[in-house]
């Protein structure tokens, strides 16, 4: 009776006081627990798993599979199967505790058998490469039809991974995963759900873990810089020499032509000899100009940047390439979020 | 003099032989126009004239031989035809690419039925070059000035001058040149007498 009231007034005690001591209270009841005080133990396990406590999942695992332990011991068997059927319920990946000796292995079975329930074991997180599987091992403690889904953040079903009959401890592959480019390069929050219908009876049980999917971006390469203007040569020459040609040959003839006029003056005559050599001077000159015009183009100077621009063009379409292929082999990464739900 | 043309040739031949140069001989035809004009009569007598060229380039200096001959028939009333026979031999040399000085002399001598007329023309004048940047050849503008005339003739000249100009153009061992050139003598008698001659020809010139 004293107990049931200590047992309250426990129940009592502010969640904050509780969250400095969880630890306390284990190691407490750890230290009962080995001096074979079971009952002390058992109180302090069941403080443990006070809503209120603040402990983590796997600290109320722990805390339930010693009371039940503790009450075996202390020889209250139905305690002991009540809380292993809490236990089982909560985690079915629980193996049977052979190490605390048969009597507790038969509680256990015993409570086992009384429940129906599915569950995720130990998800981890998986980084997986193009046609990789994610794997996920899953627990029931009766034959069950077990489906596997993912869930994104609206509860839409992303991907169903298919239903499948099992017992006891086995595995659900994800196999046929979409382009690790649908998942965003920043995880975001899924949720894994596991359901299971009993195949001998009506109940059901499920279970969900968030978890977070995302593919990390690929680790590309830099485009190689463009060309900068001043790595080509100049392809064709500027039309100063040509008209500098120009201006040569009709200078030279206006001079030739000039000179005769001014000689023939008084000595009459005409000055045809020397203006059909103007003309040929100055007819050199207008073909130098047009040849000049037309011969710009300084072939080995554009041979030159066209080899240039293939030389860039064809490192830019290894880079391109090299990227694409380092984007097609991203991975995808897995990673539990949270505790089960 | 005859006897000094000689020696003037071989020494410049030797030069010619022992330089480290360039060698080229040219054939060229003309057609040359001589003018006189005596106390306001003017006499005029043409033809056609052929010769040849040896030129020996070595660095920047030059060295040219030229001679030409041909019969010049006359244009005018009372004047003879003449056979004409010249030789000029001329020395460039190049400070720059579009500079030559020059300095030589033209002997040279008409025959007609009237007698032979010889002249020395010594000159010293300058070359204006102007390569093209688009064609191989290049044009030239020249003049110089005659120096030191001489003649057998009863007069003689106080002074002249030369003016012409052509152009050569070519690649590897061929050039074809044209050009024009007129030189003017005056004299220094009080009849205002002047003696031209004008001479427009063209030529292939070879590279050895």
């Amino acid at each position: 009776m004293w107990r049931l009231l200590l047992l309250h007034l426990s129940l009592a005690v502010p969640a904050s006081l509780y969250a400095q001591t969880v630890e306390e209270l284990l190691s407490r009841a750890s230290d009962a627990f080995e001096n074979l005080d079971f009952e002390d133990a058992a109180q302090l396990y069941t403080r443990v798993l006070d809503a209120a406590s603040g402990a983590t999942l796997a600290q109320r695992d722990s805390a339930q599979l010693y009371l039940g332990v503790s009450y075996e011991f202390a020889g209250q068997r139905a305690n002991a199967v009540s809380v292993f059927r809490v236990l089982v319920r909560n985690s079915p990946c629980a193996p049977a505790p052979e190490v605390f000796g048969a009597s507790v292995t038969a509680a256990f079975v015993e409570a086992r058998g009384e429940v129906f329930a599915v569950g995720l074991c130990e998800v981890r997180a998986q980084q997986l490469a193009p046609g990789d599987a994610a794997t996920f091992r899953i627990a029931v403690t009766r034959p069950a039809l077990v489906q596997a889904f993912l869930q994104d953040s609206t509860g839409q079903i992303v991907t169903d991974f298919g239903e499948q009959a099992t017992d006891g401890i086995s595995t659900v592959q994800w196999t046929d995963i979409p382009d690790p480019a649908l998942f965003g390069e920043h995880a975001k929050p899924y949720t894994l759900v596991v359901h299971a219908r009993e195949r001998q009876g009506a109940q059901t049980d499920q279970k969900s873990l968030p978890i977070s999917v995302y593919a990390p971006p690929a680790d590309t390469l830099a485009h190689p810089p463009p060309l900068a203007d001043s790595v080509f040569l100049a392809e064709s020459r500027t039309t100063a020499p040509a008209v500098r040609d120009l201006a040569k040959g009709l200078l030279v003839g206006a001079g030739i032509a000039a000179s005769s006029a001014l000689a023939y003056r008084s000595l009459e005559g005409e000055s045809g000899k020397a203006l059909a050599v103007a003309g040929a001077v100055s007819f050199a000159g207008i073909v130098a100009f047009i040849k000049g015009r037309s011969g710009r183009e300084i072939t080995g100077n554009k041979a030159h940047n066209t080899a240039l621009k293939n030389q860039w063009a064809a490192r830019r379409d290894s880079v391109v390439a090299e990227n694409r292929s380092r984007i097609a082999a991203r991975q995808l990464i897995i990673k539990p979020l949270g505790e089960r739900q | 003099m005859t006897r000094a043309v000689p020696l003037i040739a071989t020494a410049i031949l030797s030069f010619v032989a022992s330089a480290e140069g360039q060698l080229s001989v040219s054939g060229k035809v003309g057609y040359l126009d001589r003018r006189l004009s005596d106390r306001g009569i003017v006499e005029r007598q043409a033809g056609a004239v052929g010769g040849g060229v040896v030129t020996l380039v070595s660095g920047r200096v030059a060295v040219s031989i030229t001679a030409s001959g041909g019969r010049l028939s006359a244009q005018t009333r009372d004047t003879p035809d003449v056979d004409y026979g010249g030789i000029t031999g001329e020395v460039f040399v190049a400070p720059t690419k579009w500079l030559a000085l020059y300095g030589g002399a033209r002997l040279s001598a008409y025959v007609s039925s009237l007698g032979t007329q010889r002249w020395i023309l010594p000159r010293v004048g300058a070359e204006l070059r102007a390569p093209f940047a688009s064609i191989p050849g290049k044009v030239f503008l020249r003049v110089a000035a005659l120096v030191g005339t001489t003649t057998n003739g009863p007069t003689s000249a106080s002074g002249g001058a030369i003016i012409g100009g052509g152009l050569a153009v070519g690649r590897g061992k061929f050039r074809f040149f044209a050009d024009y050139q007129l030189e003017r003598l005056n004299f220094t008698t009080g009849d205002a007498r002047e003696e031209q001659w004008g001479e427009v020809s063209a030529g292939v010139r070879v590279i050895l």
